[in-house]
């Protein structure tokens, strides 16, 4: 059984060992195994204003997803926790649907309705697709949060004279705030990793980081992309690394 | 029997801990509510109902986009072979990605659950690791693996198997199992987690062999798991856009790729939103069924 299992890390580790790998390469095309070490692929990504412009518009985009699910999903969340009912219920099962979605789908359907306002293409509309997919997973967080926190916390700071919302800012959001974070940081990440959706709102104007790559595999044989796939491997890495510990910070205090 | 006792009270706890939450008012509640209401209004129920609508549009391709109510989008996707092709490999590409997901998650699954307890958490993250990858460096990880000038393709050469990886529905598939074989594992470790390893010592005391116990008590226990494995694996594959677009090359086509050109290159609408709502139907088909059957199985 152990050669088994052997044999299927090799195949889940393969391919992001390739990438990693052939960015460091010494020839002029993607190499596996890579010949020689060099990093000039790295600098040439750096002064490749595709990738750059790509890069930083996936680095916006990924801030601003986060930020407007923060202010929107979280007053959500704390409703829906705190208004049990039949309601609450199924707004809570609309919210999540995304998740079970097939993303062309949804992607089709804001191609459609963008392009008759004229946003197709625009960061404006990629921001509401990516919201729409990444909120689903604040909102798990968020809610898991408001629900398992203690009770008497709340209700002790209202009882004592504060109102519902000073009650809210002072005690219960500090209270969620781990879970808010891995929330929010996951969808960084979802938004940062995005392709299926972006691709059919992508445009001249507008594109983020998995699309130039998704454009360029088809096309060119460069290594600048493995240095770019690379980057973008490290980064969700570091982020996804930091939600795992922050539980445990949490718990700490 | 001292197991039982913490777990009661912090059932207790939780339940008292339910009834302390002070309710916010329903004027609070929609409040609170609308701004995401809204986005999901707009952003989601909008779009989702304009490809419904899109779908009952006809297409003619000196004219464009033509609003109507017909069938012919339907009728074209049903009646013609090659749409019916393209529904039968969409199927066959999933369900076979599902088959190999089974095949190489159980071993790693018994692996995860049972292996030594250090080897545990790095096996994990291992077998996570596709998930906190976006699908678009993964794939591209392929082509590199599989091209005619890559390592694998040289092996299959060097051993003089005929067989081309990429631009293949061999190589979709090795690119699918990949992305997704995640959701089989962590179903898997779950329900393999759930097993009495007890009912196994039971059976091996009463003279069943290894491949007897595996496949008369360990398997039928993790059904569930398997099941709920298969469904998740079968649904977000027959989805993908991204493996089968950059690994078939456009020679292997399925229901999304086509929705994807038909939506961006050929700009048929009609034809795509169509061939989107026969996907959410087969999406939703396979979980209503899933929901059928699991409750069934639980009654039982």
């Amino acid at each position: 059984m152990w050669a088994t299992v052997l044999a299927v890390l090799a195949f889940i580790v393969a391919p992001l060992a390739v990438v990693v790998a052939s960015s460091f390469t010494a020839t002029g095309y993607l190499a596996f195994p890579p010949e020689g070490f060099s990093l000039e692929w790295y600098g040439a990504a750096a002064r490749n204003s595709t990738f750059v412009d790509s890069f930083l518009t996936s680095l916006q985009l990924a801030l601003a997803v986060a930020a407007i699910c923060a202010l929107v999903s979280i007053p959500a969340s704390y409703a829906i926790a705190r208004h049990p009912g039949r309601t609450a219920t199924l707004l809570e099962q609309v919210f999540l649907s995304p998740l079970m979605l097939p993303a062309v789908v949804f992607g089709l359907g804001l191609l459609f309705v963008l392009s008759a306002l004229g946003y197709r293409g625009t960061f404006v509309g990629g921001l509401l697709g990516h919201v729409i997919i990444a909120s689903p997973f604040v909102i798990r967080s968020v809610l898991a949060g408001f629900r398992d926190m203690d009770p008497h916390l709340e209700d002790a700071a209202m009882s004592l004279g504060a109102s519902r919302l000073r009650a809210f800012l002072t005690v219960t959001l500090p209270s969620v705030l781990g879970s808010a974070m891995s929330g929010l940081v996951f969808a960084f990440v979802i938004s940062f990793d995005e392709a299926v959706v972006t691709l059919f709102l992508t445009g001249p104007s507008f594109e983020t980081l998995p699309v130039t790559i998704f454009t360029y595999v088809q096309y060119s044989n460069d290594p600048t992309i493995a240095a770019v796939s690379t980057v973008l491997i490290a980064i969700s890495f570091v982020l996804v690394a930091l939600t795992m510990r922050s539980p445990k910070d949490s718990d700490d205090r | 029997m001292t197991a039982v006792v913490p777990d009661a009270s912090r059932a207790g706890s939780r339940k008292a801990k339910g009834s302390a939450y002070q309710p916010v008012g329903r004027g609070t509640f929609l409040l609170l509510l609308t701004p995401l209401l809204l986005v999901f209004a707009f952003g989601f129920a909008y779009p989702l109902l304009t490809v419904g609508r899109f779908a009952f549009d006809r297409f003619e391709s000196a004219v464009g986009q033509i609003p109507a109510w017909s069938t012919e989008q339907f009728s074209a996707i049903l009646g013609t072979e090659v749409y019916r092709d393209l529904l039968v490999r969409t199927l066959l590409l999933a369900l076979v990605t599902t088959l190999v997901s089974i095949l190489i998650c159980y071993p790693l699954a018994l692996a995860i659950t049972r292996g030594p307890r250090r080897l545990r958490g790095i096996l994990m993250a291992l077998t996570l690791m596709p998930m906190l990858t976006s699908v678009v460096v993964k794939t591209f990880g392929w082509t590199v693996l599989l091209s005619r000038e890559g390592f694998l393709q040289g092996v299959l050469d060097s051993l003089g198997i005929p067989v081309q990886l990429l631009f293949t529905p061999l190589g979709v598939v090795i690119g699918l199992v990949h992305t997704y074989m995640p959701f089989m594992a962590l179903s898997l470790v779950a329900a393999l987690a759930r097993i009495d390893r007890r009912t196994e010592e039971a059976a091996t005391s009463l003279g069943s062999g290894p491949l007897g116990v595996f496949f008369k008590v360990t398997l039928p226990q993790t059904r569930n798991g398997l099941a709920a494995g298969m469904v998740l694996t079968f649904v977000t594959s027959m989805s993908a856009l991204v493996t089968p677009q950059l690994l078939g090359g456009g020679r292997v086509n399925t229901l999304v790729t086509v929705i994807y050109t038909q939506a961006t290159s050929a700009q048929n609408w009609p034809l795509a939103s169509a061939l989107g709502l026969v996907l959410l139907a087969i999406t939703f088909l396979i979980l209503l069924l899933n929901s059928v059957v699991m409750g069934r199985g639980s009654r039982n």
